[in-house]
């Protein structure tokens, strides 16, 4: 667990990060969202030890964060890059030695992660000899080849081409069920919506809201339902029953609905005539895009 | 090992690994020696060229015996020119020139000095000139002189040789003279300081910005503190200059043993046209005694000792400052703003060292560079083979430290909040800016 306490940064007159609080459950896959400038880089880089928080702290575990923990840590940032002129497993190693591997332990994990990553036999190669994708999924595996039980990604799908994002996509979900919680921040709050357990919203330097997925979600559930049907005759629905918007698109009627005036909203499936051929019942639950700007508004 | 040890474990494979290095190692000695061979050859080319340089007297105080060839010219006594110019003279004869002397009007040798020609195509060749100028000078001394009614001889005899020498206290068996010897030892040790420093400097500079640019600085700060990161690169350098210093120590033996050298022991045998009897006339002789007396009257100890331990503050002081614009910079070009201001005072150092100290290191621009601690390291160098006095040494060394201790402050923090500045570039306001942050 990391706790993250009233967190500030402030450069002059310009603040970066705003009493900023959060807590990180261990074995999560935390999403911090937000659009560019809002200050995830900033809170990312105090994490990591890169700059000085100006106010507050951060516990893990209980104690307060130091240098020492950054063994446990692995980092990619947004702005990637390797030594060009060094071989691909020299930098590796070496990287992976200041996160305090031997140099021994360093090779077999990369060897391991070479295999899984399709990627054997790039060792010897300098990186400027690289295609951006290779060099990509080598930035990866210098960010987890020490294992770290805390991987901190700041925008980990910009730069990947959709076949490595994917690939790196699967390698998260894997790293955590092996243990590790997963930290990312992304401005493009749709690419990962299915990914994370626990999101966190930061909008100018500010937190917006935090917490698990499904109850942020819940949060801003709004009754409404999307039923498809194709039928010939008029529906109408009962009294209780808005109806927000009503579309066909070949043949198909779409309608909004708002429910919050029934009890269970199967009522409305019950009450259909017959001879109506149904297609599909679901509620309209909100995406990240909409509850950020949703939350945005409310603020 | 520590992660101090790691970095500059590989900052130091990265630069000797490197191709430029080995080149540079490599070729850099056999391109001194090939360089002195050139310059030998064509020195020796350009002397076998012997031109004829026709002299025209009208004055009538020069005979044809005057004028002994040079190596480089063949004087041609013209008796006549039969009222032709100079040109109509030259034409179609191959020759340097013709020198005119314009016979004596109003009895005045001093005019006659001034108004001496050489028409000539050709650049004016030096060496010839003050061979002719020195003849022509003694000539005329020796015309006055007996218009003066001196005796010349006699005042040959009455010349006496005088040759000072400033004895120290401290050790009265050791003279200071030979100010050149010690003039050419403070130019080679200065000159040797500040290319190293502008190089290897330029080297922690250049290292830094790699890092910049490639955006890998931000994975390795992650791990590990920029002082450390800025130190192994420092360090590093610092083990390349001896690696490099090493190599060519190992040609220079190498070469040594293969090229023939003249053994003392031969028993009479010639070596290279010079016999024993002929060496050992050198030998003894007041020239090379005179040598021989002035190097041991130079105390290489403490030559030695300050060198390095000025070599090493100047380099500390200097890269530090290097790393720091590095930091401060996205581009090579985008350093050369900041560069000025740093290069300059060791820029200074170095001229001022090589024209404007030799007639009095110890006076008040000698001793305030060799205080201010940008200029200290060269500067100092130029004056230790006269002798510092330890307390203005001291003093020195203290001011250096001192600042040192504070640039690398300074610098530290620039580096530190400079390495994840990208983009906008740095102005001076900013960078004071980033000293004045708190952590």
């Amino acid at each position: 667990m990391i706790e993250v306490k009233q967190l500030t940064k402030s450069y002059g007159d310009f603040t970066a990060l705003n009493n900023f609080s959060i807590s990180i459950p261990k074995g999560s896959i935390y999403g911090i969202l937000g659009p560019n400038g809002a200050g995830k880089t900033t809170f990312l880089r105090i994490l990591n030890q890169i700059l000085p928080p100006s106010e507050g702290g951060i516990e893990w575990d209980g104690k307060a964060l130091a240098r020492t923990d950054l063994v446990r840590i692995g980092y990619l940032p947004e702005e990637r890059g390797l030594y060009k002129e060094m071989k691909v497993d020299d930098q590796l190693i070496y990287l992976a030695q200041l996160r305090g591997l031997t140099a021994e332990d360093a090779r077999k994990k990369m060897n391991m992660w070479f295999e899984r990553l399709n990627v054997e036999g790039w060792g010897g190669k300098k990186l400027r000899d690289l295609s951006k994708g290779m060099a990509q999924k080598i930035q990866f595996v210098a960010t987890v080849l020490h294992e770290p039980e805390l991987l901190i990604l700041d925008e980990p799908f910009s730069g990947f081409d959709p076949i490595n994002a994917n690939l790196i996509r699967d390698e998260i979900i894997r790293l955590n069920q092996e243990g590790a919680t997963i930290l990312f921040s992304t401005h493009r709050m749709e690419s990962v919506e299915d990914l994370c357990s626990h999101i966190c919203l930061i909008h100018k330097s500010n937190k917006i809201l935090d917490g698990n997925k499904q109850s942020v979600k819940n949060k801003f559930r709004s009754d409404k339902y999307r039923l498809h049907l194709v039928h010939h005759e008029t529906i109408t629905f009962d009294s209780n029953v808005t109806v927000l918007s009503h579309e066909i698109k070949e043949n198909v009627h779409e309608y909004v609905l708002d429910l919050a005036q029934l009890e269970s909203p199967f009522t409305v499936l019950n009450a259909l005539p017959a001879g109506v051929d149904f297609h599909s019942f679901q509620e309209d639950i909100p995406n990240m895009n909409e509850i950020f700007i949703n939350a945005v508004e409310s603020k | 090992m520590s992660k101090l040890g790691i970095i500059i474990k590989r900052e130091y494979l990265n630069k000797v690994q490197k191709k430029s290095f080995l080149v540079l190692t490599i070729l850099t000695p056999i391109l001194i020696l090939l360089l002195g061979g050139v310059i030998g050859y064509l020195s020796i080319v350009n002397k076998s060229d012997q031109e004829v340089l026709y002299i025209y007297d009208e004055s009538k105080y020069f005979t044809a015996d005057d004028f002994e060839d040079t190596e480089r010219f063949d004087f041609q006594y013209v008796d006549a020119m039969d009222g032709m110019k100079p040109k109509e003279y030259l034409e179609g004869k191959t020759a340097h020139g013709l020198m005119f002397i314009p016979a004596l009007k109003r009895d005045n040798l001093n005019d006659l000095g001034k108004s001496i020609r050489i028409y000539s195509e050709q650049t004016p060749n030096l060496e010839g000139l003050s061979y002719l100028s020195g003849v022509l000078e003694k000539r005329f001394e020796k015309i006055k002189m007996e218009y003066y009614n001196i005796d010349t001889d006699l005042l040959e005899k009455a010349e006496v040789d005088v040759d000072i020498n400033y004895v120290s206290f401290e050790n009265e068996e050791k003279d200071k003279s030979y100010t050149s010897l010690r003039i050419g030892i403070g130019f080679v040790l200065s000159m040797f300081l500040y290319m190293f420093i502008f190089v290897y400097g330029a080297q922690v500079m250049r290292s830094v910005l790699e890092e910049k640019t490639t955006r890998v600085i931000e994975v390795v700060i992650s791990s590990v503190q920029p002082f450390q990161l800025m130190f192994g690169k420092i360090i590093s350098t610092v083990l390349v200059v001896i690696t490099q210093l090493g190599i060519w120590g190992i040609i220079m033996f190498t070469v040594s043993i293969f090229l023939p050298r003249p053994n003392l022991n031969t028993g009479g045998i010639p070596v290279e046209g010079i016999s024993e009897d002929k060496l050992q006339e050198m030998m003894n002789s007041d020239f090379v005694l005179d040598i021989m007396h002035a190097v041991s009257s130079v105390d290489f100890t403490t030559i030695i000792l300050t060198y390095i331990i000025y070599f090493a503050l100047g380099y500390l002081l200097y890269s530090s400052l290097f790393a720091a614009i590095g930091a401060a910079s996205d581009s090579e070009t985008d350093s050369q703003q900041f560069m000025l201001p740093v290069s300059l005072p060791l820029v200074l150092a170095l001229y001022v060292g090589m024209f404007g100290m030799k007639d009095n290191p110890d006076g008040p621009v000698g001793m305030f560079m060799s205080m201010f601690p940008l200029t200290s390291p060269v500067t100092m160098m130029f004056r230790i083979p006269f002798g510092v006095p330890i307390w203005q040494l001291a003093l020195s060394l203290t001011i250096l430290v001192v600042t040192i201790f504070i640039t690398i402050k300074i610098a530290a923090k620039i580096y530190q909040v400079g390495l994840l500045h990208f983009g906008k570039k740095a102005s001076y306001k900013d960078l004071w800016k980033w000293i004045r942050q708190k952590d």
